[in-house]
């Protein structure tokens, strides 16, 4: 062969490929129309309570970066929104005629999806059955995008492919019909639920824009491979730093890297190039670095407290995502060192004070126990944290009263990794004097009126109670001052406390005055009395309570889904936190349900029970939706959430939990959101700054109720404006009321903390307006506004709750 | 003869500015091939329908007393926007082939009288669909434009106006005049259209609602939320109210919004029946399909 012809081979070979295959090498001249679904933050958005995740913010933030990828690889891009207020909310055929006048080769429309909390993994809908698509090139487009969605992350619940037709996957909404967006286009289109925004670590990843980023470039590469343009020719390492000794506390896939805790905060930097990613505090850990040419890198892992520093290798090759995921070690080798001890006064100590010491690392609890002394001695107890990190100490009974203590903690203390103390550390301090047993909380309170007939009446003492003088000693007197049968007498001791709680045998009189008398020899385990006797008179209510057409009877416990896998249960220890039948406390036969629930933490904790049946209740405002509640007296606050048209979530606070035993919970139809036939689906326990960190409550017929039944739903039609929404630096909220009350308005932030506390006192029936000024501080995002009222002799608080977003 | 002549003048006032609508009667067309239909025009002076397959694939003319289907093409994209001639003749459309993944389109007509198809445009990029003015088609891709008469000359070449979408803008052509409109500033302009005495342009602005602005772009009627609208007359424009949960469509109504009172009406309420894309047939007749592929025809009284 020729020198000239060999030439000429070598070069038709080199560009063999392309020619082959003919692929372009970019995206000049086609067109693709983007669709960032939903669209505001009212109307048909999804929000995720557990994460402040709106999924409308999620799908526009990666379709802004699709569209910039796409347009600086020349492509011809149309979009259907690029801001996220209400008026983007576009209906599905508006959205489908923009595409179609805007002549595009191809639709995605950008989703989340969300389902029952437990499942993760992306899902591609095209139009028509499974095998019969109706553009060919929409299946096609799916099955690409489906593989590239999922190959770049490694936290899914579920591998197989999930690539569907929509008239096959949405068979109830009749033959042919499908997803909206997808019926009138002139082009293959494909609807993306990328992953899914109720199970939770997915739902903390989604608020972090690398990821939403990540998931466009899959997009890209999909949408690269589908119109034949060749692919990029960088990479990508992305990854997740995570605490291997922690487990989350919300639901996670167990054998999935979501069973280790995302650490906040930590710092990854890449080598070559010394590019550096902070991890943000969003419970997440995701870090990305992309258009990286291909090669070996480094990534160090750093400033993380406590642990040391990591460092992994990660190979780029072009068009795809490396992998990398850090577990740093824990550093073992760390002095244990007491950092704070809590209460730090040390005179005058309650007798049953307890002490919380936080160490800086895990310690051995054993070793600590043992080498615990305190003098003179006392029985004490030992409650740990999960990481072994702070160590609560209260004493079982008491401490003498007006006595001289010592703590010591001497060297046998040691990490869990057998390093002791430095030095022995110690501390004194001094009880103060106590001469009585006090009652510190009596329910029903002193001259409460419309008290339940069924209470469970509840009294906190300073101390554990000696058994025997308690439940002879306090009594429940009708209004003849006979003393009424007690049933379900029970006692509880923590943190140095004492709670006596009991049940009459039968229902109360209605409209009639009782009394709750504490005698003056009732004792605690110390032996102290109250001195003198004591009596607290309440009124139950004046009305019967009313029934209704139950549409759900609690009977069949397998129809609830355990707290854990309800989705939007966050904050719970889980084995503690159950749904159970109860066939011991009930108001219908056979049973009710009980939950019994125990928040991680002192605040945002949230315990949902989704119910599978999710009963149809009507699509009525004029009744209302009733259930009994066997409150725990915890100061919680309860919800019952209920499904509009669509499955979109609505949400209804039923009020706080301040009242103990069987109780009629009602909530008006008006109060839920959306129209049409309405479904209940959940109840829901959320943790407040003044609420109890556990508790047990039984449930029992939830019914839907003629409003003539209530005969307290005088604050219903209160009308409560917040504008401007959003508000910047000044707001100002309005209510009307339409007769006399106690009024509290305050903030509340997404997680349960009290933001602001804007006004209390009393109102006259009027209009009243108070401003709001949001702190610097306050964070942009979403806030709730509550306006609580409680009119002059009333047992219970009535609220009412709007949305405020925030915006800087 | 004095009443007699007042009460003619009413009554020619009455026929010359119609301004309301109601509904008469409402019947199912029951097309002899079963399927799922979507609505994509009426055929002048025949009361017969053009109506297409799933994602506008194919096109046919469906014959509302019988129900028989003449297939015009099976084409991808052939029932997207199809035009008809004001004699009825003639059917243009678009057909689509996805190479390579990209979008092919070609423009043909039809002649409904012996069922022969022509090509008008040759197969390339960013071809519109055809825009009908009279007996005369505006025909328009990446690569070229041109009009061609296709029967009798209605009104001269200088005097045809035709409104087409380019680049999500309503552009006017008139004559030799070509005029880019943006009546609400930037954004997308979808569902545009000629009245049919040609003096003013029905829109809708990126699902923000409708309106209708003179030829020379200045906004004359704002006509709130009405998805789909289509001129029933020049004084009558009539779409849809529909509704959905960003997944599936919940609801749609016909409404109508009249001109002259300046008011939006529905037409229908039927929360079993979602009614979307509607057509005037001709003066009496409204025809439209339903969510689920379903043809209807309601007969209206204009007054």
């Amino acid at each position: 062969m020729r020198r000239g012809n060999s030439v000429l081979l070598l070069a038709i070979m080199f560009c063999l490929p392309a020619t082959l295959y003919g692929q372009k090498s970019d995206f000049e001249g086609i067109r693709i129309f983007i669709n960032p679904g939903h669209g505001g933050h009212d109307g048909d958005d999804r929000h995720m309570m557990a994460t402040d995740f709106w999924e409308s913010e999620g799908n526009l933030e990666k379709g802004l970066f699709l569209r910039d990828l796409l347009e600086a690889r020349n492509a011809t891009v149309g979009m259907s929104r690029i801001t996220n207020f209400t008026s983007d909310d576009l209906q599905l055929s508006v959205i489908a005629r923009m595409a179609n006048d805007f002549n595009a080769d191809i639709f995605l429309s950008i989703h989340s999806n969300g389902f029952d909390g437990t499942r993760n993994q992306p899902l591609m809908l095209f139009r028509g059955y499974d095998d019969q698509p109706v553009f060919a090139g929409a299946k096609e487009f799916a099955v690409k995008l489906w593989g590239k969605i999922f190959e770049k992350s490694n936290c899914w619940t579920n591998s197989f492919q999930w690539v569907k037709g929509d008239w096959t996957f949405y068979p109830e909404w009749g033959d042919k019909v499908g997803l909206g967006v997808l019926r009138t286009l002139a082009m293959p289109g494909v609807l993306s639920e990328g992953s899914f925004h109720d199970y939770v670590p997915e739902g903390w990843r989604l608020r972090n824009n690398s990821h939403l980023h990540h998931e466009a470039w899959a997009m890209l590469r999909a949408l690269a491979e589908y119109e034949n343009v060749t692919p990029e020719l960088a990479g990508i390492i992305a990854g997740t730093v995570r605490d291997s000794l922690t487990s989350p506390e919300y639901y996670f896939k167990p054998g999935t890297p979501d069973e280790d805790m995302p650490m906040n905060g930590a710092v990854v930097t890449l080598y070559p190039g010394e590019k550096s990613v902070t991890l943000d505090n969003l419970n997440n850990g995701f870090f990305m670095f992309d258009s990286l040419p291909p090669g070996d890198y480094e990534l160090i892992c750093s400033g993380m407290a406590d642990f040391y520093n990591d460092t992994l290798q990660a190979v780029v090759t072009a068009g795809m995502t490396t992998l990398a995921d850090f577990l740093p070690v824990f550093d073992t080798a760390r002095v244990p060192v007491i950092t704070e001890l809590l209460p730090s006064i040390s005179d005058s100590l309650l007798f049953n004070q307890s002490f919380t010491l936080t160490f800086n690392i895990p310690m051995d609890r054993q070793a600590v126990e043992s080498a615990f002394v305190v003098e003179p001695a006392a029985t004490l107890l030992f409650q740990w944290d999960e990481k072994g990190k702070v160590l609560t100490v209260r004493p079982e009974t008491g401490f003498a009263s007006k006595t001289n203590y010592l703590i010591r903690i001497t060297t046998e203390a040691s990490s869990l990794w057998d390093v002791p103390l430095l030095s022995e550390y110690q501390v004194s301090f001094v009880t103060k004097a106590r001469s009585q047993l006090t009652a510190e909380m009596i329910w029903p309170s002193a001259s409460l009126t419309g008290v339940t007939i069924y209470p469970r009446i509840t009294i906190h003492f300073d101390a554990p109670l000696n058994h025997a003088s308690a439940s002879e000693g306090i009594r429940l007197l009708n209004s003849q001052s006979e003393s009424l049968p007690k049933v379900r007498e029970f006692f509880a001791a923590s943190e140095g406390k004492g709670v006596y709680s009991f049940e009459s045998a039968t229902a109360l009189q209605l409209n009639s005055q009782h009394k709750i008398v504490i005698d003056a020899s009732v004792k605690d385990v110390m032996g102290v009395t109250p001195g003198t006797a004591s009596e607290t008179s309440f009124t139950t209510r004046s009305n019967a309570f009313q029934t209704g057409y139950v549409v759900e009877s609690f009977n069949d416990i397998s129809a609830f889904w355990d707290p854990e896998a309800s989705g939007s249960t966050v904050g719970t220890d889980n084995p503690l936190t159950t749904f159970t039948a109860s066939s011991d406390i009930y108001l219908t036969s056979p049973s009710s349900a009980r939950l019994d629930y125990v928040f991680t933490a002192s605040s945002g904790g949230v315990c949902r029970v989704f119910d599978t049946r999710k009963p149809v209740v009507g699509s009525s405002t004029t009744l209302r939706f009733g259930m009994w509640v066997y409150g725990d007296l915890s100061y919680n606050s309860l919800e019952f959430w209920f499904y509009s048209p669509g499955t979109v979530n609505q949400i209804v606070d039923a009020g706080i939990i301040d009242w103990a035993g069987w109780e009629l919970v009602t909530i008006p139809f008006s109060a839920i959101g959306g129209s049409g036939e309405w479904q209940y689906h959940s109840l829901v326990v959320r943790q407040t700054s003044a609420g109890a960190k556990s508790g047990t409550m039984f449930f029992d017929d939830g019914m839907v109720i003629s409003p003539s039944a209530i005969d307290d739903n005088r604050y219903d039609d209160t009308e409560m404006i917040l504008w401007p929404n959003p508000v910047s630096s000044a707001g100002t909220v309005a209510f009307l009321l339409g007769s006399p009350a106690y009024a509290d308005l305050n903030v509340w932030s997404s997680d349960g903390r009290l933001v602001a506390h804007l006004f209390d006192g009393f109102c006259e029936p009027e209009m009243h307006s108070v401003n709001w000024n949001p702190a610097a501080a306050v964070a942009p995002g979403i806030y709730s506004i509550r306006l609580s009222l409680h009119g002059e002799g009333e047992a219970l608080w009535h609220h009412t709750v709007r949305r405020w977003v925030v915006v800087r | 003869m004095r009443t007699f002549f007042l009460l003619l003048v009413l009554l020619l006032a009455a026929e010359a500015y119609p301004q309301s609508v109601r509904v008469r009667r409402v019947k199912r067309v029951n097309p002899e091939k079963s399927g799922s239909y979507l609505l994509a025009g009426v055929v002048p002076g025949s009361g017969n329908l053009l109506v297409a397959g799933e994602g506008y694939n194919g096109l046919s003319l469906l014959e509302t007393r019988r129900g028989r289907i003449k297939v015009i093409s099976n084409e991808p994209g052939a029932g997207y926007e199809p035009a008809v001639t004001a004699d009825g003749n003639k059917v243009f459309y678009r057909s689509d082939d996805f190479t390579d993944n990209r979008k092919y389109s070609s423009v043909w007509s039809y002649d409904i009288a012996t069922g022969s198809r022509d090509l008008l445009l040759e197969r390339g990029r960013g071809v519109n669909p055809p825009a009908v003015t009279g007996n005369a088609v505006l025909l328009k891709s990446d690569s070229e434009m041109r009009i061609e008469q296709r029967g009798p000359v209605l009104k001269p070449g200088s005097a045809r106006t035709f409104v087409v979408i380019e680049k999500m803008m309503p552009v006017l052509y008139r004559g030799d005049e070509r005029k880019e409109l943006m009546p609400n500033g930037d954004g997308f302009y979808i569902w545009a259209s000629l009245s049919p005495d040609g003096t003013m342009i029905l829109y809708n602005y990126q699902g923000r609602g409708s309106f209708i602005c003179s030829t020379d772009g200045k906004i004359v009627h704002d006509l709130g939320r009405i998805n789909a609208p289509r001129w029933f007359n020049n004084t009558i424009v009539i779409g849809m109210d529909d509704k959905d949960d960003g997944h599936r469509i919940t609801s749609s109504d016909l409404v109508y919004y009249s001109l002259g009172e300046k008011k939006r009406v529905t037409l229908t309420s039927t929360p079993e029946r979602s009614e979307m894309f509607p057509f005037a047939v001709d003066s009496r007749r409204i025809a439209f399909c339903t969510d689920n592929g379903e043809i209807y025809i309601m007969k209206v009284r204009v007054r």
